[in-house]
């Protein structure tokens, strides 16, 4: 049972990433299938917990080859951009979200598609908390829709990347998820 | 809050701006094919051990029959700098000694500019679409887009452009992987 | 934005004190950009030299009644040398 983002925000960093649920290779290998029925509006999904360093930053930077000085370089971003750090990718934050719904709908259901927007920057020293919480579901062409509010918020509750996203998940009696993924038409 | 522009509010939705919509760059080939290395530092730089991106065995054993990639990765791909190209690090900081790292890098297959006397530019959002995962050997194709071009009024008045890029993913056998889209504020 | 520097006199001021009370402090963010940068200590001599990044002096004024170490004068920074780089601020 996942701890409620009120009651996570209420606590001190420590305690938030004690409460991290972001799951282990073990974990995502032997994951059950949550199925359409199981799933309720009003629903949060586990809470992934994040703590950045500089040296995270770079692993990022160096991966996808972004070579923008404000991630890693602190003299360019204090003096230059007046940062008040060097900052966290966007291009890293939204490379989390399609991994977290990932790993909701495995093994068989489908991470279709999220939106959001960047906001708060976020630097080295930040407690970050991935949440989901699920506003609504509807049921087409034999597939289990869900629709939830995300995001990522700060240890001050400050959001850093309001957003939205929809998945799919097999009805219990229902056929597989295509893959590749086709959308039922209206 | 915003709303959309009055008769009395100068628009600036023209129809050369609104000639954009649709407006497609190139076809373009990433430099390179999606490789487990790639694979390997971008999965552990975004920290997600999930063994379909390695344990082939288990992999092959699952929904997906084969090593997954996660399909965002393969947009990064756009950004490489190709080895015939310049070395546009030194050459941003040959052209601006405090440059931020990234210059005017030119990459291929990018759009046409709007015709907007706008210049201040914010980031208003960003969506993706899954659609396949890539696999490992796949070559990654990318073609951007103006999807959509709307037009606000602020509060202080004046009209501003909601500019929505689009970038479709697709690999060598034509098979759609993901699209993401990047709407900017110009003001 | 605009940076400034507080000199401090901190008489007596321990290694253990300096810590708790930065610790204390760590969480002020009256807005995302505004921080402070960086604190140096000569406690033998109880002096604090500090650093910040604030939209006004009035925000890094509140963060200094929070520490309880009032500012002997503090300064604006127009120019800075890092590392062999200058920055106009």
């Amino acid at each position: 049972m996942t701890t409620k983002l009120e009651d996570l925000l209420k606590m001190d960093p420590a305690d938030i990433q004690a409460r991290n649920e972001r799951p282990s290779a073990e974990e995502l290998r032997n994951k059950t299938q949550t199925h359409y029925e199981d799933v309720n509006e009003g629903d949060e999904l586990p809470k992934y917990i994040y703590s950045p360093t500089p040296t995270h930053l770079f692993r990022w930077s160096a991966a996808i080859e972004n070579f923008h000085r404000i991630h890693y370089d602190l003299d360019f971003g204090l003096n230059h951009d007046k940062n008040p750090s060097i900052l966290v990718h966007g291009s890293w934050k939204q490379s989390v979200v399609p991994q977290y719904l990932k790993d909701f709908t495995l093994p068989k259901g489908w991470p279709w598609k999220a939106q959001f927007e960047h906001r708060a920057m976020l630097v080295p020293g930040d407690t970050l908390i991935v949440w989901a919480i699920v506003t609504n579901k509807y049921e087409k062409g034999g597939m289990g829709f869900i629709e939830m509010d995300l995001g990522m918020k700060t240890q001050d509750g400050v959001e850093s990347m309001p957003g939205s996203a929809t998945v799919v998940l097999p009805l219990k009696d229902g056929p597989d998820i295509p893959y590749p993924f086709v959308p039922p038409t209206d | 809050m915003t709303q959309e522009a009055q008769p009395e509010t100068q628009s600036v939705l023209t129809p050369e701006v609104q000639a954009m919509v649709g407006v497609e760059g190139e076809l373009i080939e990433s430099w390179g094919t999606v490789d487990v290395e790639y694979l390997r530092r971008f999965t552990q730089a975004v920290m997600d051990p999930d063994p379909r991106y390695w344990d082939e065995d288990f992999a092959k054993s699952t929904h997906y029959g084969a090593i997954i990639v996660p399909p965002i990765m393969v947009s990064y791909m756009t950004q490489r700098i190709r080895p015939e190209a310049e070395d546009a690090i030194t050459e941003a900081f040959k052209v601006n000694p405090v440059s931020d790292g990234i210059g005017s890098v030119k990459r291929p297959g990018e759009l046409p500019d709007i015709p907007t006397h706008l210049v201040r530019t914010l980031n208003a959002g960003n969506e993706i679409e899954v659609y396949q995962y890539p696999n490992i050997g796949d070559t990654i194709f990318f073609q951007n887009k103006y999807h959509d071009i709307r037009e606000r009024v602020g509060r202080d008045g004046k009209a501003f452009l909601i500019i929505t890029r689009e970038i479709k993913y697709t690999n060598q056998d034509g098979a759609l992987l993901c699209i993401t889209r990047q709407s900017s504020i110009r003001r | 934005m605009a940076r400034f520097l507080a000199v401090h006199n901190v008489s007596g001021l321990t290694e253990e004190q300096f810590r708790e009370k930065l610790s204390a402090v760590s969480q002020w963010r009256p807005d995302r950009r505004t921080t402070i940068l960086k604190v140096y200590g000569d406690l033998g001599r109880g002096k604090l030299f500090i650093e910040c990044e604030a939209v006004e002096q009035e925000h890094f004024e509140d963060w200094i009644k929070m520490t309880g170490w009032p500012a002997e004068s503090i300064y604006n920074v127009d120019l800075v040398m890092q590392v062999g780089n200058i920055w106009k601020l």
